[in-house]
């Protein structure tokens, strides 16, 4: 039985994951479930150590909306501080244990399509989730050698912890192709991931987003206050 | 590409080998009045400003520090009060680290961050605040790297910095195009500025040719090209480009092998 290990929010994709990885015999363990939590790097690291996972899955907990002119300081130090510096050193431990296995193993960063392509009014989500793209695909190089996959899977517009007005969710909706944007969506691509087939797939950025990212909106933008 | 009339503020910009300077004078050769800012080096700061006073337009040395919010709203207020107004903000102040994911420290990784993101994200609030008051548009310009493209094994943390602009400048250019301010960033390939005198695979003379080997045009790139791109996304030509990114690499980022 593979050990999965699950690290950050504690939402609808969590629980999405939860079921359809139990459903195929993974065992699971769910860490870190809130930001302070996720900060704790030494805990992490020692969790890491101690379960010796197959399978680690990243989910950093900041998700936020608003415009760039009302950001503050603040504010971006607190997203940067749980979404990059944090995630930063999970996965740096997560480099150091699962290097030292010599069993192979797949580290999954769940990100959000703002990562991808900018989306007004995700400044401070799409920024900072961003830049864990460039870690994914360093540490993608750095365990290769290991028979390690590193990869990315950006969740759609609306499978994500964002509370958005009902209107912005309905064009949201109309704008993605496959209307479909699930939770059930993005664990099943997570699962595609851990599978022996997927043992060629790393550095990636993977999208479970209906096809959102192909298109373009019209008129003005759902997130614009 | 005239310039003549406009004000525009350059972090980072003390050195005389940096991409700040390369830029800061050729925004002043095409006419435009220029405040510089820099955390440290203040009396080449003030050297600076000298420079550009003495090739005719009007300059400023604002020392603060891009990470510290209040320091960086005082800067433009400071900017505002002495040259009246500002339409281009160029946010340069950057660092680089040399370590292995494996060895990255957490005191180097929070340097990175606050700088490079936090410190972006502080000066171009602030300046577009400013550019939305004055309600005439304005150029919001990022210095990022190649390494928002591409990434190279012993800059994890700073080439995450700098990959992230793609989704910060597209986010912002998103917000800001109603108020007609563009948001681009270009991203200079390898400078022999003082940002790299440092590095580690840039000390012998073998170092240089290999480092030459990797540019598909066989050289360093030179500060005043970096200045001649952003010239271009300041002046009115490229009032149509927003959220875009334009590398200054000689074809570094071009692809993995030549």
């Amino acid at each position: 039985m593979k050990k999965l290990l699950f690290l950050g929010r504690d939402d609808g994709l969590r629980k999405a994951l939860l079921e359809r990885f139990q459903a195929e015999s993974f065992s699971y363990q769910h860490h870190a479930k809130t930001a302070e939590d996720y900060k704790d790097v030494s805990a992490l690291e020692q969790t890491l150590v101690t379960e010796r996972p197959d399978i680690l899955i990243v989910y950093p907990p900041h998700q936020s909306r608003g415009q760039f002119l009302d950001s503050t300081a603040a504010e971006w130090e607190e997203a940067i501080s749980q979404n990059i510096e944090a995630t930063t050193f999970i996965l740096q431990a997560a480099l150091k244990t699962f290097a030292g296995s010599n069993s192979g193993g797949r580290i999954i960063v769940l990100s959000h399509v703002s990562a991808l392509a900018p989306m007004n009014g995700l400044s401070l989500m799409g920024t900072t989730l961003g830049a864990l793209n460039a870690l994914v695909k360093m540490l993608a190089l750095e365990l290769a050698p290991h028979n390690v996959t590193v990869n990315s899977v950006a969740v759609g517009p609306l499978a994500a912890g964002l509370e958005l007005p009902q209107d912005a969710t309905e064009r949201l909706r109309q704008d993605t192709p496959i209307h479909v944007d699930d939770f059930e969506d993005a664990a099943a691509l997570c699962l595609l991931l851990c599978s022996d087939e997927a043992r060629h797939l790393t550095g990636q950025q993977l999208r479970a987003d209906g096809g959102f990212l192909l298109t373009r909106g019209s008129g003005s933008s759902p997130y614009a206050q | 590409m005239d310039l003549t009339g406009k004000v525009a503020l350059v972090t980072g910009a003390a050195q005389k080998r940096s991409i700040g300077w390369g830029i800061a004078s050729a925004l002043a050769l095409a006419g435009a009045d220029v405040a510089v800012n820099d955390a440290y080096h203040l009396d080449e700061l003030e050297a600076r400003a000298a420079d550009l006073k003495a090739m005719g337009r009007r300059s400023l040395a604002v020392q603060a520090d891009v990470t510290d919010d209040a320091q960086v709203v005082r800067m433009l207020e400071t900017l505002v009060e002495s040259l009246g107004r500002i339409d281009i903000v160029v946010s340069n102040a950057g660092i680089a680290r040399w370590e292995t994911f494996s060895d990255i420290t957490l005191k180097n990784t929070r340097d990175l961050l606050r700088i490079n993101m936090l410190g972006n994200a502080n000066v171009c609030r602030a300046a577009a605040k400013q550019m939305v008051k004055q309600g005439e548009g304005g150029r919001i310009i990022i210095v990022s790297s190649v390494q928002s493209d591409v990434q190279f094994p012993i800059t994890p943390v700073y080439g995450a910095t700098k990959h992230a602009m793609h989704s910060f400048v597209g986010s912002v250019a998103l917000e800001l195009a109603p108020h007609n301010i563009t948001v681009n960033h270009i991203g200079p390939g390898w400078v022999r500025s003082p940002l790299n005198d440092v590095a580690p695979d840039q000390k012998t003379e073998a170092d240089i040719d290999a480092q030459k080997a990797g540019v598909p045009l066989g050289r360093d790139g030179k500060i005043e090209e970096m200045g001649a791109a952003i010239r271009y996304l300041a002046s009115d030509e490229a009032a149509y480009t927003t959220g875009a990114f334009i590398r200054v690499d000689g074809g570094l980022g071009i692809g993995k092998y030549l």
